[in-house]
């Protein structure tokens, strides 16, 4: 193991993590001081957390037909949030591109849970990363191309987005690979989590392509606050996230509101 | 595309760091700019979650003309986004002190302001992007910045004023406005062989009728109609002399005071008069903003008054029988383009159509109708700015010349005056020979007086 190897392995975690959840915090404290419907979805309890940003709700004004009951709005937000209706309606080759990424990830992230469980499921689980992985390149390519060969799309991307998806892409691929070369066991999984989180850099044997991996996933980390994948986690808390197949949110434009009190008087 | 009429504008001098100013008070929601509070969070919450999947200009009226990345409402949004970043985020700051760059592409402000110009704020985009970005809002945004630096299209900005300053666009005096009045009930005699009058400044009457200036000095076929209804009904009904205009310009200049006050107009119009119901007639801007910003705790508080559009009201008839009308006056193929601001904007799908299938012998839907339709070509504005017909003939209402010529019909009924107008253009410019109607003139055909 080369000195590059150790601080990827060993140090860079140190940066790549705390750095990707401050930067996430800081925006979605900025997100949070704007107002936005998705609070609409908390309970209206006294001294909730809706309470407390009660003075960014405004009334909001659903134009569209149909029931907008409390149950509605969840179905809405289920089938908006987690099959992308609205993309699925729209552009159907799009949807099997974007949906399979995120399921992909999703699978990549479960597959990881197995740090904390017992070693008789470790099969499934590299099972499961297999599937991911494999899904998430396949998509990931996809819409990496797409990004290339679309002029609509071409014209609007910049080396940033370029960049973005080329990590994530790697992300992918490596851990795909990861598994293809007979995966880490969950093992040696709990005795490299643990050595970083008592920072005693328990060293491990895994094989070379691991530790690509952990680049790329560290490098994701690091991109993610300033890229447009971002989305992840903007779209929870978009004004529009609600935006499913029969329904676009029906917010008033950018929801005008009164002038300040003495402002009233025409000059 | 033309350039923007310049002749009865001077250059204007545009002092440096307005953009900046204004972003900034923008994102600090001063209260010199509390109307639009909540596009802050809009700029950003677009600025951070736009995937740039270009899923918007497969459906922009605007790209679909000329898919060119000037046209892409990304690209678009880009130069109002990027100076809201430059001003108001930490990065955008800090980039900018190191890398200082012009506030407008080429550094050229009227460039700017003819790309805001460019959309036409249909709201189609919102429809289908994934994450619901509406870009109608950012080159809203866009244009009161414009607004500020005095580069509002003239003829826009005429209008904004002549509405601010009299209440209507055309700044009609209240004799203009009598006499084509005079007119009009002349006609409906001539027409029916009856006495229908319509009421002026009738204090204590039922209902306020508002409608676009334009129905009553250019189409008066619309207000014939609406009178008719009236009349059959045996409604207690009035117009102002004063405010005969419901239009809204300062919606669609990003001037919100003006919008604001140019709204003002037509509440006192119809409190003085102590109307219980406020009937709307066919400008999609203007209903939308009344709709919107008079409901209770906004604009104006409580009103003593109710306020719906004239589809809703004539559609309610309908349905309750207490219209009779006979189809067979209208026995052309007939079918209906959906207003943005009408349908998108308020969701009045269904009451158009309700109407048009009662009064209209063969009826049928121009493709992509309802929430998600093609814009005319005119929206936000354009309609009004012969300087850029050869853009709305030949991009922005391609896509609407194509559908119109698929559809059999030989005439397009419409719910918004600025669409009809957009319309009537695209149909004589790509030689179709349609007839473009507003919705209550095929009322005013149809309807049977006993």
């Amino acid at each position: 193991m080369n000195g590059f190897e150790f601080f990827v392995l060993y140090r860079l975690p140190y940066l790549a993590v705390p750095f990707y959840l401050i930067m996430l915090s800081v925006r979605i404290w900025v997100w949070m001081r704007f107002y936005n419907p998705a609070l609409k979805l908390l309970p209206r309890a006294r001294g909730s957390v809706y309470g407390v940003w009660k003075q960014q709700y405004r009334p909001t004004i659903h134009i569209f037909p149909g029931s907008r009951s409390q149950s509605t709005e969840w179905k809405r937000a289920i089938k908006g949030l987690v099959f992308f209706a609205g993309l699925y309606k729209r552009d159907k080759i799009l949807w099997l591109g974007s949906w399979s990424l995120h399921l992909g990830l999703l699978l990549i992230i479960v597959a990881h849970v197995r740090v904390i469980l017992p070693p008789d499921l470790d099969p499934i689980c590299l099972y499961i990363a297999l599937i991911g992985s494999g899904l998430m390149t396949v998509s990931g390519s996809y819409l990496l191309l797409r990004r290339i060969i679309v002029q609509r799309v071409r014209e609007i991307t910049d080396f940033r987005d370029y960049l973005a998806e080329i990590i994530l892409l790697s992300f992918s691929a490596t851990a795909f690979l990861v598994v293809l070369d007979g995966g880490v066991s969950s093992e040696t999984l709990r005795h490299y989590v643990s050595g970083l989180s008592t920072g005693t850099a328990a060293v491990i044997e895994v094989p070379h392509i691991f530790f690509w991996h952990m680049l790329a996933a560290q490098l994701l980390l690091i991109a993610i606050p300033f890229s447009h994948l971002l989305h992840l986690g903007g779209i929870f808390l978009s004004r529009e996230f609600l935006g499913t197949s029969d329904t676009f949110a029906g917010e008033f434009g950018s929801g005008f509101s009164g002038l300040e009190d003495g402002q009233d008087e025409k000059p | 595309m033309e350039k923007p009429d310049k002749t009865v504008r001077e250059k204007k001098y545009i002092p440096s760091g307005l953009a900046g100013t204004y972003m900034r008070r923008i994102a600090e929601s001063d209260p010199f700019v509390r109307e639009i509070q909540d596009e802050p969070s809009a700029l950003r919450l677009y600025m951070d979650t736009c995937t740039k999947c270009g899923v918007c200009a497969q459906e922009c009226p605007v790209y679909y003309g000329q898919p060119d990345k000037r046209m892409h409402p990304v690209e678009r949004s880009r130069q109002v986004l990027r100076l809201y970043k430059k001003y108001t985020t930490f990065w955008g700051r800090f980039w900018n002190a190191i890398f200082p760059k012009p506030d407008f592409e080429d550094n050229n402000a009227e460039l700017f302001a003819e790309r805001m110009y460019e959309c036409l704020t249909c709201r189609r985009c919102a429809a289908f992007c994934p994450v619901g970005i509406d870009h109608s809002v950012i080159s809203r945004v866009g244009r009161s910045l414009v607004d500020l630096m005095g580069l509002t299209p003239p003829s826009l900005a005429q209008g904004t004023h002549n509405s601010f300053e009299t209440g209507n666009l055309e700044g009609a005096s209240a004799e203009a406005f009598l006499d084509a009045i005079q007119f009009i009930e002349e006609e409906l005699k001539e027409e029916t062989g009856r006495d229908i009058s319509i009421p002026l400044d009738r204090e204590g009457a039922e209902i306020f009728f508002l409608p676009p200036s334009g129905d009553v000095l250019v189409y008066a076929e619309n207000l014939m109609g609406m009178a008719k209804i009236f009349h059959a009904i045996g409604a207690d009904w009035t117009m102002s002399s004063r405010a005969f205009d419901g239009s809204n310009f300062g919606f669609t200049t990003g001037n919100n005071f003006s919008m604001k006050y140019e709204n003002k107009h037509y509440i006192d119009a119809c409190e003085k008069l102590g109307c219980k119901l406020m009937v709307m007639g066919e400008c999609g801007h203007a209903y939308r903003v009344m709709k919107f910003m008079a409901s209770e705790g906004r604009w104006w508080g409580a009103l003593p008054f109710e306020i719906t559009s004239g589809f809703e009201y004539t559609a309610q008839l309908i349905r309750t029988g207490k219209l009779k009308l006979d189809p067979g006056k209208n026995p052309d193929v007939v079918t209906y383009h959906d207003a943005c601001q009408f349908a998108a904007g308020c969701g009045i799908v269904e009451e158009p159509r309700e109407i048009l299938k009662a009064a209209c012998a063969d009826y049928r839907e121009m493709p992509d109708g309802g929430y998600t339709q093609w814009c005319c070509g005119g929206g936000g504005g354009l309609s009004a700015l012969r300087s850029v017909r050869a853009f709305r003939m030949e991009v922005s209402g391609k896509k609407k010349a194509e559908q119109m010529r698929e559809t059999d019909a030989k005439i397009v009924s419409t719910s918004c005056l600025q669409c009809r107008t957009q319309l009537k253009e695209i149909a004589r410019h790509h030689k179709m020979p349609l007839k473009i109607t507003g919705v209550h003139e095929m009322i005013n055909n149809a309807i049977v007086l006993e």
